[in-house]
């Protein structure tokens, strides 16, 4: 055998430099060794944020990544400061015209359209990459998919030898935790992971609430604002993966506890109101990309469980309290107040399943036919609620203030009626390649809805590969958004009134999109659009009445640009900048559309500054919230948050160690809180958390 | 160094693993000596994610294929190989990376070695380049583009290399032509391909050698920019090209890369092979698909079979 002196002398060459040029860097490395999956062709305003990227700007939560998505801005709702996914000027309390997916299947929960009451956040240790559209896609995903969708992609089982322990601990007794683990056993492929997060919340106050109007007008003192907002919780996420050969099936807990109200669940300060939710989801899929020549074949079957309850009694206004009844002279019904404060808590149950066929067939030269059917039954089995107020049904007579608290439940005088919804549903698309550097996708989708009948929306978008450097993308979309059974079978609530006659809320939406790559490492991405969304769901005043009942009534369009630059400025430093603008106006009192950001700027820098050393610092501008027609105050302050994550990779052997701050300069940002009647009830806006330090440590291997 | 016993990962202790070897071996010699089987190390290189998944990508390959034990051990930088070699006494060394054949090359090796994932051809032993065998990426070239005529590619003016190995032979067996231009360095290089595009019709592929071809991305961007508008199909085996416009390359597919060393360690244990490195036959395909459509190329689902990475419109 023959030595190996010979080439001893020659430099030791990096393996790593050597093997990056074979492989095509480290982007394709990734890809080439099946880490990464390359990013799907999107015939739409799309944006993908990869772990990697949502572990470099030190995001704990989904929020802190969606934030950065050009044209998204996450606005928070009063109620638990649930997130309000605000796309190019659509903007609603309960945030029902944005789908959520996770890995592809809706979370929407029935009662309000959202992601649940009791939504708590969710962490992002567990997700490989989160998939926003822009713009409509009912044609594809059905209801909801209205003003955007965002499809969050969990780790999946490859195979790979995996485990990964990380905490978090910082401001507000903020604690983060979490232990994956991914491997395999003979052919079955797996991947688990179990995350927490608990926190005090921060406690950013606000001046006024719904019970200091309240205490104006009945002269009582019963008001905790000035007071701080509630945003603690105690989060648990667990979820596993198993693949064998074709077949996948996942489970998913997500359970939320202790969870604070924000600023009330009516708008008024309230020490120790508690939600909990308890969500579990699984699925089963069947993915044969060839059954037979030419044609693949997925089966999918799912099933998702929420729940929205509460901890103890939920206080809608304190002790002391009148409650919201006044007599049309505006002298309160009750003028000593209620002892206890008025307390209602009402909680909801929820069963979904799905069962969805899709198939793709490309026997026919340039195209690619896909198809699918579907069924969806949705149950809203249980509603519970406890006041101490409204009619006692044992009795026939009003609960008056100072009676211990009533369970109406399974009586008519509960807030909601219990009720079930059956939708089925078929779809056709084609992606057909007109001519070279031609190529159009156009789907169309049917579904028939046991409450409210049919909806056919159709999109097309036809994609021209102008030159090599530049694409032009041509969309026009049609989406649909469900009403809620709040809208549809709200009863006995004092104001809000449900209306079982509604028709789905409609958007047409119209886009034109370049993106311009005018060297390896500069990506510009520009788009305008326009749209029309009508038969907006609002809660109209009934004639002579104290009630307000949902109504088809609104109507808004909008216009606007979004611009997006992505720079690899040398191998070590990215520079990602957005800007989005947009105008919406209310059709129906000419006005500018209220809430949504007219102008949003985004600017993030990443730097490597060392080997195993990076930088990150974000900037965030929101600007130019115009408040409702009717809401008498001053335009909402524009905000900035800077935001600083440090990362030291591989301090010891596979443990790695950042340092997390967000809102750097303790900026007094807010979101605008909802106006009424009476004007708002939380004058001075929902406050944001100011500075927060998280320490990070994780280890891996 | 981290040292995994992929058999007999229950033995913590590798003095207790060594003596229940020991004892198996002298209890089963009295049954039948074929019961013993053979013991092959593999040492790689400990490097950094997402790099350090080619090497376990390969050496589960080898793993696979190997008839026998395996033993997984990776080095550290200038970590040298004779305490393992001496610790494992293997039967055959399967020596990934340019760091374990630098760590082997101070000691005088007296066991079968095999290379791979390196990049000379001059090594005198049993290996597999990382260089793919002209003849399998010229058959991509034909699968995905059967109206190629003519391959034009640009080399370093000194010495062969290897990457071209019997490619002209192969071209004209297919009724095709292979053009070889030589530069001896970047301006020249940049030149010739202005000069061969400017005279090349759509009939035409230009092919980029892995790093000799003296590509940086001025020049590329200049030679996919006229093969845009000429409709020339550029091909390379750099995957990232492919990100940029070309309309495909091959890159090694690392675990039947690993298999074929496997398959190669068993060989050298009984028959001699061949002491030389042979050039990569184990590839996978990456195609760009607005390049596809904007060439015309119709991908038939055949086709598509075929191609492990489709890097899609945008």
């Amino acid at each position: 055998m023959a030595s190996l002196i010979a080439i001893a002398d020659e430099p030791v060459v990096d393996s790593d430099l050597e093997l990056m040029s074979l492989y095509g860097g480290e982007e394709f490395i990734s890809i080439a060794t099946g880490v990464t999956q390359p990013i799907a062709k999107a015939p739409a305003v799309a944006s993908v944020v990869t772990a990697e990227e949502i572990e470099k700007i030190g995001a704990r939560d989904i929020d802190d990544v969606l934030e950065t998505i050009p044209g998204l801005h996450v606005a928070k709702d009063s109620t638990g400061y649930n997130p309000i996914y605000t796309f190019r000027g659509i903007y609603a309390g309960l945030n029902p015209q944005v789908l959520m997916l996770i890995n592809g299947i809706p979370i929407t929960n029935l009662f309000q359209g959202d992601r649940n009451l009791v939504w708590g956040g969710m962490p992002v240790q567990s997700i490989s990459r989160i998939e926003v559209i822009r713009g409509p896609g009912s044609a594809l995903y059905g209801a909801d998919a209205f003003a955007g969708v965002i499809n969050i992609v969990t780790h999946e089982a490859s195979g790979e030898e995996h485990f990964e322990a990380g905490a978090r601990y910082g401001t507000f007794n903020t604690k983060d935790f979490w232990v994956s683990k991914g491997g395999s056993i003979g052919e079955l492929k797996f991947y688990g992971i179990l995350e927490g997060q608990k926190t005090d919340g921060f406690n950013e106050k606000i001046k006024a609430d719904a019970q200091s109007l309240w205490d104006m007008f009945g002269g009582t003192n019963a008001s905790l604002a000035p007071g701080s907002v509630n945003t603690q919780r105690e989060n648990y996420d667990a979820r596993l993966e198993l693949v064998y050969k074709n077949l996948t099936l996942r489970g998913g807990l997500q359970s939320r506890n202790n969870a604070g109200d924000g600023v009330g669940a009516a708008q008024a300060l309230a020490e120790n109101n508690r939600f909990s939710s308890q969500r579990f989801n699984t699925d089963l899929t069947y993915d044969n990309k060839a059954i037979i020549k030419d044609l693949s074949l997925k089966v999918q079957a799912s099933y998702l469980h929420t729940t929205q309850e509460v901890e103890g009694d939920l206080v809608l206004y304190p002790a002391g309290s009148t409650g919201p009844f006044f007599d049309s002279f505006g002298v309160p019904l009750y003028p000593g107040g209620f002892p206890d404060g008025v307390i209602g808590s009402p909680e909801v149950y929820e069963r979904h399943s799905r069962l969805n066929v899709s198939s793709f067939y490309t026997g026919i030269e340039k195209h690619e036919i896909g198809f699918g059917t579907g069924y969806y039954y949705g149950d809203l089995y249980k509603v519970k609620e406890s006041k101490n107020f409204g009619i006692n049904p044992s009795t026939g007579f009003p609960i008056m203030p100072g009676d211990p608290v009533v369970d109406v439940s399974d009586t008519p005088f509960v807030f909601l009626e219990e009720d079930e919804r059956e939708n089925s549903y078929f779809f056709l698309q084609d992606i057909w390649q007109l001519a070279n550097d031609w190529e159009l996708t156009a789907g169309v989708r049917y579904d028939h809805y046991s409450d409210f009948g049919d909806t056919v929306n159709p999109r097309f978008a036809l994609v021209w590969s102008t030159t090599r450097k530049l694409t032009t993308k041509l969309i026009y979309g049609e989406a649909f958004r469900a009403p809620s059974f709040a809208q549809t079978r709200n009863i006995n609530n004092p104001l809000l009134l449900g209306n079982p006659t509604l028709d789905p809320e409609e958007l047409k939406s119209y886009e034109i999109a370049f993106d311009y790559r005018p060297n390896y490492d500069l990506i510009l991405n520009v788009n305008a659009f326009y749209y029309e969304w009508d038969d907006i769901i609002q809660f109209v005043s009934d004639p002579g009445g104290s009630t307000s009942t949902a109504q088809n009534s609104g109507e808004q369009t909008g216009h606007g640009m979004e611009f997006e630059a992505r720079w690899n400025a040398t191998e070590r430093l990215k520079l990602i900048g957005n800007f989005a603008w947009q105008k919406s106006k209310d059709r129906n009192l000419d006005t500018d559309a209220a809430n949504s950001p007219e102008k949003q700027l985004y600017a993030q820098m990443d730097w490597q500054f060392s080997e195993h050393w990076n930088l990150n610092l974000q900037a965030n501008w929101v600007m130019d919230r115009n408040r409702a027609g009717g809401d008498l105050r001053s335009d909402i302050d524009n905000y900035a948050l800077i935001d600083v994550t440090l990362r030291r990779k591989s301090l010891w052997s596979g443990i790695d160690v950042a340092l997390i701050v967000k809102n750097l300069f303790d900026e007094n940002a807010r979101e605008p809180s909802p106006n009424s009647d009476f004007g708002a009830f939380i004058p001075d806006d929902l406050p944001l958390a100011g500075q927060t330090i998280m320490a990070e440590i994780r280890y891996n291997y | 160094m981290k040292q995994l016993f992929l058999n007999a990962s229950v033995f913590s202790s590798r003095s207790f693993f060594r003596a229940a070897m020991l004892f198996s071996m002298l209890f089963l010699s009295g049954l039948s000596s074929h019961t013993v089987s053979a013991e092959l190390l593999v040492l790689y290189p400990e490097i950094r994610a997402p790099f350090s998944k080619i090497f376990e990508d390969i050496s589960a390959g080898a793993k696979e294929e190997f008839r026998g034990r395996t033993t997984l051990v990776s080095l550290d930088e200038n970590e040298l190989a004779s305490p393992i070699l001496q610790a494992n006494r293997p039967d055959v060394v399967l020596a990934l990376g340019q760091r374990s054949v630098l760590s082997l090359a101070l000691e005088k090796n007296q066991i079968p070695t095999v290379l791979g994932a390196v990049n000379d051809a001059q090594y005198p032993f049993p290996g597999i380049l990382m260089i793919p065998d002209s003849k399998v990426i010229l058959e991509k070239l034909i699968m995905l583009s059967p109206a190629v005529k003519r391959v034009h590619v640009v080399k370093k003016t000194q010495g062969e290399d290897i990457q071209l190995l019997g490619a002209s032979e192969f071209l004209a067996s297919r009724g095709k032509e292979l053009i070889i231009h030589q530069g001896s360095d970047i301006r020249e290089a940049a030149a010739i391909y202005a000069e061969l595009t400017k005279h090349a019709s759509s009939g035409d592929a230009v092919w980029i050698l892995q790093d000799g071809s003296f590509v940086n991305s001025a020049i590329l961007s200049m030679l996919l920019d006229v093969a845009w508008k000429k409709n020339l199909v550029v091909f390379s085996s750099n995957p990232l090209h492919v990100k940029h416009g070309a309309l495909f390359a091959v890159y090694p597919d690392n675990r039947k890369m690993g298999a074929s060393l496997g398959n190669l360690a068993n060989r050298i244990l009984t028959s001699d092979v061949d002491q030389k490195m042979s050039p990569l036959q184990d590839v996978l395909l990456a195609v760009n698909e607005r390049t596809g459509n904007h060439l015309g190329l119709s991908l038939s689902s055949k086709v598509r079979d075929e191609v492990n990475l489709l890097l899609p419109a945008r």
